[in-house]
């Protein structure tokens, strides 16, 4: 509920969002992107119980769309993907511009939102005033049909931040501040510890839709 | 100044960046209350802007709310001084928290958007960050709010003319101010004079109404 939330928001305290981390930078450079065709289609999801989480889409990013693009990211834009995500209903939650980036021996997702047709109506004096922020994901690809999300675990850093394990700066409302650097750094150092990690999203390809 | 002047001042919403900050410029020890800012005022376009205490507004329970554990006595002080912002244009509701600052004998307000309506309904989220502008009076019914330039302030920033912590990531082109309260505070107490801050930044002059 909103009214719950502005405050958090001036104080930045407590979490506004879920465990995950979310960070200022992306956790790629231009070098570390790759693309796997694989990934393009419509993929139904569940958490590791078993639960319907809901779909997420992977198209290529429309050229039409480039033009909205930060001018850091068009000349990339081949190899992203324009994400949609569904709520379990089908409705849609969430458009984000993808990027699938292999750091050390694993392959990452690094997600970016976007503004839906009807948020670009908003003024934009007000749209100025939301900052976006990157979200990602270890990604392990099975096979065509299958792949494992895994987001990073936010307590897991935060554990490791206060003990003075690993130099990495927190802001408010559990933003990471630090460089893509230093993200590579920690995805680098803790890429292969499960702790770093919450538990698996599980996406099927959905072959026919 | 005649009202026709004020109105050939006023430059829209949205014409440049503003300044985006995370962490708010107001803290318990330093946000105040004017009363000469609370009421409905008009801006250029006509459009009706209400401004109400947070206590008067429909947030006034939100303390209710929440876990006294989530906050401290110095956040609800805070928390209890800003005011609510709230206005309709093009069938969306929009609200805003402002917060207001004195620094050398000048009023800074500390704009944070809150919440954008469709029908009551959200459809604008994330993280919220604030905005900070300079707010002065013409008289008691009259008053002019100068936000910060985002785009020379990178500029300055960037070359290296100004030093205020902030993270730029020029792949996705993000720039943001991340100094503290404390730091945004010495930053105006520095360059707050400064015309170049804000110029070609958004400005708008509020007319009373009631």
């Amino acid at each position: 509920m909103r009214k719950a939330i502005i405050i958090s928001c001036l104080i930045f305290s407590l979490a506004i969002f879920s465990s995950c981390l979310r960070t200022l930078y992306p956790i790629f450079l231009e070098d570390d992107v790759i693309f796997n065709e694989s990934l393009i289609g419509y993929w139904n999801c569940t958490d590791s119980k078993g639960n319907d989480i809901g779909s997420y889409e992977f198209k290529p990013i429309p050229k039409a769309m480039r033009s909205e693009l930060p001018a850091g990211i068009i000349k990339i834009s081949d190899s992203g993907y324009l994400v949609t995500r569904n709520d379990s209903l089908g409705h849609e939650i969430g458009r984000n511009i993808v990027f699938l980036a292999k750091i050390g021996k694993n392959q990452y997702l690094d997600f970016y939102p976007v503004e839906t047709p009807l948020q670009k109506t908003i003024n934009k004096h007000f749209r100025d005033h939301y900052i976006k922020v990157h979200t990602s994901y270890r990604c392990d690809v099975k096979n065509t049909n299958y792949f494992e999300l895994r987001e990073f675990d936010y307590g897991f850093l935060e554990g490791l931040i206060a003990n003075n394990q690993i130099n990495m700066t927190l802001s408010g409302n559990k933003l990471i501040e630090s460089t893509t650097q230093e993200l590579q750094e920690y995805i680098l150092r803790y890429g292969d510890n499960p702790k770093a990690y919450g538990s698996a999203t599980k996406c099927s390809r959905v072959v026919n839709y | 100044m005649k009202v026709v002047n004020i109105f050939a001042l006023v430059a829209l919403f949205g014409l440049s960046s503003c300044l985006t900050i995370v962490n708010t410029l107001t803290t318990s020890d330093t946000i105040v209350n004017d009363s000469r800012v609370e009421g409905l005022w008009v801006d250029g376009e006509r459009k009706q802007i209400l401004v109400q205490k947070l206590m008067d507004s429909r947030f006034k329970n939100v303390f209710k709310e929440l876990d006294p554990k989530d906050y401290t006595r110095q956040d609800s002080i805070n928390y209890i001084k800003h005011y609510v912002i709230t206005y309709r244009e093009n069938a969306l509701e929009y609200i805003w928290l402002a917060g207001l600052v004195e620094i050398h004998g000048s009023f800074y307000l500390n704009l944070q958007a809150e919440e954008c309506l469709s029908n009551g309904k959200e459809i604008y989220g994330g993280l919220a960050t604030s905005s900070i502008a300079k707010l002065s009076w013409e008289s008691n019914n009259s008053l002019v709010i100068r936000f910060l330039n985002g785009d020379s302030i990178k500029e300055i920033i960037l070359e290296g003319k100004a030093r205020v912590r902030h993270m730029y990531d020029p792949l996705f082109g993000t720039f943001i101010i991340t100094a503290s309260s404390q730091e945004l505070r010495q930053f105006l107490e520095k360059y707050g004079d400064d015309n170049r801050l804000f110029k070609g930044g958004n400005s708008i002059i509020l007319n009373r109404k009631s």
